[in-house]
């Protein structure tokens, strides 16, 4: 007797787990989907200009990740700058863009 | 007293499993074998010129009308080259020689577009593009730029990178502590696929939660003929995959000042401080590794000799033969992308080789052209 109540805890308490980890990924898709809705809207309304450009400084994006990206224009033969800029992308909690401090084409 | 202990082996037994299934495909402890060391001693010597036997120019046809600016990554497959500009979310596409072939430009919520390309990879028949905010990678055919079809993938990636037949690399590092992405990621910064995207094989370079990239990257990833090389600020090395070869061979690098690991640092800090770092990941080849060095505000192109373990630059007053930072490889040799006519000219008037008159027009209209290095 005291086996069989034993074996059944231990599925009861594998099921568990299997049920809750289930749970937590469809919540977490569920989550991403909503995200995902506004962050299309939120892309599609930000276009502008011929090169695409993510709506310029200061533009916010309430679902886009805030994308720590360094300038790399040439500024010679040499050399490259490297200031940092932010560039909204894919799929976040809000990002604000930003140009490099140097080279205003971002 | 046997028949009680029976159940409790079983669940240790179950948990065992549950738990090795969940970490089994790290690779937190393993030792990568290192196979080379990229070391840089100041001051460096600028012999660079002499290392390049001759320069060829591959004129980017009609490049003044498709403009190709602000090119963040360069891919090459067997016949093309591909130009993506990260700003217009748009992919040019060129052969060889330099003929404009078609691009893929289609931005928007169709079924047959993408909400952005945060990156992309290609073969030889496909290009697949990284599109973050609808969780999907977008392939096209490198043939034709055709849609094909679309490919859900459980994360968010910066970039990927084709390995081989039905093996993909893709990376995730987070470089903003102000930022969250709003999926749950893979536990390394770099992890394989099948060609599925769906299921990851391994994973690399575990991180925790509060790790954060000093600044993004253009590109994780880049190419020769036979690895794929990867680099972050995570460790102070870069790794080169091999086809079905599930552990990366490994190059130390050991710069002058070298920016701190293992402890957030902001990348203003770094510059205010000095710290050099590798400001992109190498372009390997057998006998050369070209590279960028930050350092400050600037960073500048350098090169390893592999046998000589010797680093060089170009020097400041003379252009002859200066290698310009790669953007690909093709054939074992160096590809550099050129888009501006004021740097073409300086290049030259301080003794670079000129280049015919055709490419001369197509760079001053705006347009671009790749200059190719032989090395000796």
């Amino acid at each position: 007797m005291k086996k069989k109540v034993i074996t059944l805890s231990c599925i009861a308490a594998v099921a568990i787990a299997t049920f809750v980890g289930t749970k937590t990924i469809q919540s977490n898709a569920y989550e991403s989907n909503g995200l995902l809705i506004q962050n299309v809207e939120a892309l599609a309304q930000s276009d502008a200009g011929d090169q695409g450009d993510q709506g310029g400084s200061g533009f916010t994006h309430p679902t886009a990740y805030p994308y720590d990206m360094k300038c790399e224009v040439r500024v010679s033969w040499l050399k490259k700058c490297g200031q940092h800029y932010i560039s909204c992308q894919g799929s976040g909690y809000g990002c604000t863009q930003t140009h490099c401090p140097t080279h205003n084409a971002f | 007293m046997n028949n009680m202990k029976k159940p409790h082996i079983l669940f240790l037994v179950i948990c065992v499993i549950i738990v090795g299934c969940k970490t089994g495909n790290n690779q937190d402890d393993i030792e990568y074998g290192c196979i080379d060391t990229l070391s840089v001693q100041e001051p460096v010597d600028s012999l660079c010129p002499q290392y390049v036997k001759d320069i060829t120019y591959i004129r980017l046809e009609d490049s003044n009308k498709h403009i190709i600016s602000e090119v963040a990554k360069v891919e090459v497959n067997k016949d093309k080259f591909f130009f993506y500009n990260r700003l217009a979310h748009r992919i040019n596409v060129y052969s060889h020689s330099g003929q404009f072939l078609f691009e893929i430009n289609h931005r928007g919520n169709g079924n047959k577009e993408y909400m952005e390309i945060a990156n992309y990879t290609v073969d030889d028949q496909y290009i697949y593009i990284i599109d973050n905010v609808k969780n999907q990678v977008v392939i096209y055919s490198a043939l034709n730029g055709e849609f094909k079809e679309k490919r859900s993938i459980p994360f968010i990636a910066w970039d990927m990178e084709y390995l081989a037949e039905n093996e993909f690399l893709f990376t995730f590092l987070p470089n903003n502590p102000e930022g969250g992405v709003a999926m749950k990621q893979p536990h390394g910064s770099v992890w394989k696929t099948d060609s599925t995207f769906a299921t990851i094989q391994q994973e690399y370079f575990p991180y925790t939660d509060k790790y954060y990239e000093m600044v993004g990257k253009n590109y994780y990833f880049t190419k020769n003929d036979k690895n794929v090389v990867f680099h972050s600020y995570q460790k102070n090395a870069i790794f080169l995959f091999k086809e079905h070869n599930d552990y990366p061979q490994c190059i130390n690098v050991v710069l002058p000042k070298p920016t701190p690991t293992g402890k957030y640092i902001s990348f203003d800090d770094v510059i205010k401080q000095d710290y050099t770092y590798l400001s992109a990941t190498p372009f390997v080849i057998e006998k050369y590794i070209a590279f960028e060095m930050g350092k400050g505000a600037y960073s500048e192109t350098y090169l390893m000799d592999r046998k000589e373990k010797s680093v060089v630059t170009t020097p400041e007053e003379n252009s002859h033969n200066a290698l310009l930072s790669p953007s690909a490889i093709i054939d074992n040799k160096f590809v550099a992308y050129l888009s501006d006519f004021d740097l073409y000219e300086e290049l030259v008037l301080y003794g670079f080789q000129k280049a015919d008159n055709e490419t001369e027009t197509i760079l001053k209209e705006g347009g671009a052209c790749l200059i190719v290095y032989s090395m000796k």
